[in-house]
């Protein structure tokens, strides 16, 4: 039975702090159920934000079940057949890690994005399900295709009517957000199998996917990718076999330069874009719609001016309402999605809640000790990392590494130009331009650092991952020359794999620095040292 | 009116039944008691066959 560590009156002091949420402290660490990251209660966070708080829930599930009300019967099979696909009915724990101390604007601005998350995985999750040949074949089933992940699918809307999923994203990626041990089961699989277990996790859990069959079959090709990273070399044969159909399916590779800044980059990317059209014109068997994609460039050029201006509010005030959790995956999914309905809707309300904090001058985090900069891919099973920072140490991060991809904008009136800048998009995918795409790039940390005002770097440590292993040296000499201006703290994590860095490993490198080096007490003491291991 | 306000009177009922379910977290607790156990039993009496 859960006892409260802390009284209501030791808490709150007053009625008033009770009613408003507003208590100097929040004791979130008192809520947990013992062993897990799982809450005996939600938070209490007033009588007008629990209220709010508690209608986004309700309207969560509403969501939820309406994805199943859309073809009760596949769906049940899905869940029958797909072991990821369980992950997803914790997506309102989810919203509650994510949203942990939240009060006020942030509150509202964070319920935005992850609404927008939320409604764009239910379509994608629908989009790949209908599809799905493993549940009989549809009128859909030969009009949606699989992209590789790392491969934002903005090619797909020069042809309207057909669907582009990228296709590890819900079943691999997103799953260890959700319910962290699944990752931990899908790396086994994969080693199992033979694959090297002291990669990145990431391919790992990929290839478990594929060699369990858990991929859904849509469509008769699948558009793949040399990626980003080097250790997915070791998972092509598995997800070849599972993703063609063991050879039956057309592939074809859209490449990404190894260095974006290349003089040779843009014109060969160019060139791939344009053989990418024309495969696709082959297997679909009509035009690519020029007027159609041009509309779906503007509009992600629209949600991605819109990030511009909220990035510049970031830099400069500290008015920014957005937590680092939502601010970071709301830009890592938009960058695979691109301006859907739900992106653009919802990125113009974020930014008017932005304006908003900015004219009534509103701290939306009012315990901020460090302005930080997260630098190097960050966790998945941990990736409310950030806001444990905040609440237990009050370290902001302000901007992460992985944001700052595609925010390119795209000519929409020249052709050449357009695709110049889309070829320029890809070569900028994830981790390309800041961990295994040169040293230079890892080294923008600093003038990064500089532009948002931090004193603080963030430095992910994914023990799994080669590129940054391989730059370690480099970096530990760069950092002895900018620790005079920055604190800098290593923050291990393994990706996808929570048993081999688990959460209270990756807080305690944390807690020694700040007690240790900065000798600071933390906000939250219940958050200091607790026990998660069991938890989602 | 009589009717209004038992629908009124039903309708906080079910509210208030609801916010006890968000507040104690029960939906979330139902997921780790029962239906994910459930779910995991059953993918895990399928046989898979592990080809790379």
């Amino acid at each position: 039975m859960w006892k409260r560590k802390v009284s209501l009156r030791q808490q709150y002091g007053s009625l008033g702090h009770f009613l408003r949420g507003d208590e100097p402290c929040h004791y979130i660490g008192q809520r947990y159920i013992e062993g897990t990251n799982i809450f005996a209660r939600r938070e209490w966070r007033g009588v007008k934000d629990t209220g709010y708080a508690f209608g986004w829930w309700l309207l969560t599930w509403v969501k939820m079940g309406s994805l199943i009300a859309r073809s009760p019967v596949r769906m049940l099979k899905a869940f029958w057949r797909y072991r990821w696909l369980s992950a997803y009915l914790l997506t309102p724990a989810m919203v509650d890690k994510w949203t942990e101390g939240d009060r006020g604007i942030t509150l509202k601005t964070d319920m935005t994005a992850i609404n927008c998350l939320v409604s764009d995985s239910i379509d994608t999750l629908w989009a790949e399900l209908r599809a799905d040949r493993h549940f009989g074949e549809t009128a859909w089933t030969e009009k949606t295709v699989a992209f590789d992940y790392t491969l934002p699918k903005h090619l797909i809307f020069g042809f309207p009517g057909c669907e582009a999923i990228n296709i590890q994203q819900h079943a691999a990626f997103m799953v260890p957000l959700l319910r962290k041990e699944l990752g931990c089961y899908y790396v086994d699989q994969a080693v199992s199998c033979g694959i090297p277990g002291d990669m990145c996790t990431l391919p790992l859990v990929e290839t478990g996917v594929a060699v369990e069959g858990e991929y859904p079959d849509i469509g008769n090709f699948w558009m793949t990718t040399n990626n980003p990273c080097d250790a997915n070399m070791m998972d092509n044969n598995a997800m070849y076999r599972m993703l063609s159909s063991n050879g039956k399916k057309a592939v074809h590779p859209l490449t990404s330069p190894l260095m974006y800044d290349d003089p040779t980059t843009k014109e060969l990317g160019v060139h791939e874009l344009y053989e990418a059209i024309e495969f696709m014109e082959q297997q679909f068997g009509r035009k690519f719609d020029w007027d159609s994609f041009a509309r779906h460039c503007a509009a992600t050029n629209k949600v991605n001016r819109e990030e511009l201006e909220r990035w510049d509010i970031g830099a400069t005030t500290a008015n920014t309402p957005l937590n680092p959790v939502c601010l970071a995956m709301y830009r890592i999914y938009f960058y695979q999605q691109g301006g859907t309905k739900h992106f653009a809707r919802s990125s113009e309300k974020i930014l008017k809640l932005y304006y908003k904090a900015v004219e009534q001058n509103l701290n939306p985090f009012p315990h901020t000790r460090h302005r930080a900069l997260a630098w190097s891919c960050g966790s998945t099973y941990y990736c409310n990392a950030p806001l444990w920072l905040y609440n237990c140490w009050g370290i902001l991060v302000v901007i992460n590494m992985d944001s700052l991809t595609g925010h390119n904008l795209i000519d929409t009136e020249d052709r050449d130009a357009m695709m110049e800048d889309l070829a320029d998009w890809y070569s900028h995918t994830p981790m390309r331009t800041h961990t295994v795409g040169g040293n230079r790039h890892l080294m923008q940390m600093w003038e990064t650092a500089e532009k948002f005002n931090c004193d603080t770097i963030i430095m992910y440590d994914d023990i799994g991952c080669k590129g940054m292993a391989g730059a370690q040296g480099l970096l530990e000499e760069e950092f002895n020359k900018h620790r005079d201006r920055f604190n800098i703290i290593w923050m291990p994590h393994a990706l996808m794999d929570c048993r081999i860095v688990p959460t209270n490993e990756a807080r305690k490198a944390v807690n020694q620095y700040m007690t240790s080096v900065l000798h600071e007490e933390p906000i939250d003491p219940s958050l200091v040292d607790f026990d998660d291991t069991l938890g989602w | 009116m009589k009717k209004l306000f038992k629908l009124f009177v039903l309708l906080l009922g079910l509210l208030s039944g609801l916010f006890a379910v968000y507040y104690f977290n029960l939906d979330m607790k139902l997921m780790r008691g029962l239906v994910l156990p459930f779910l995991d039993k059953h993918h895990d009496s399928v046989e898979r066959q592990h080809i790379i």
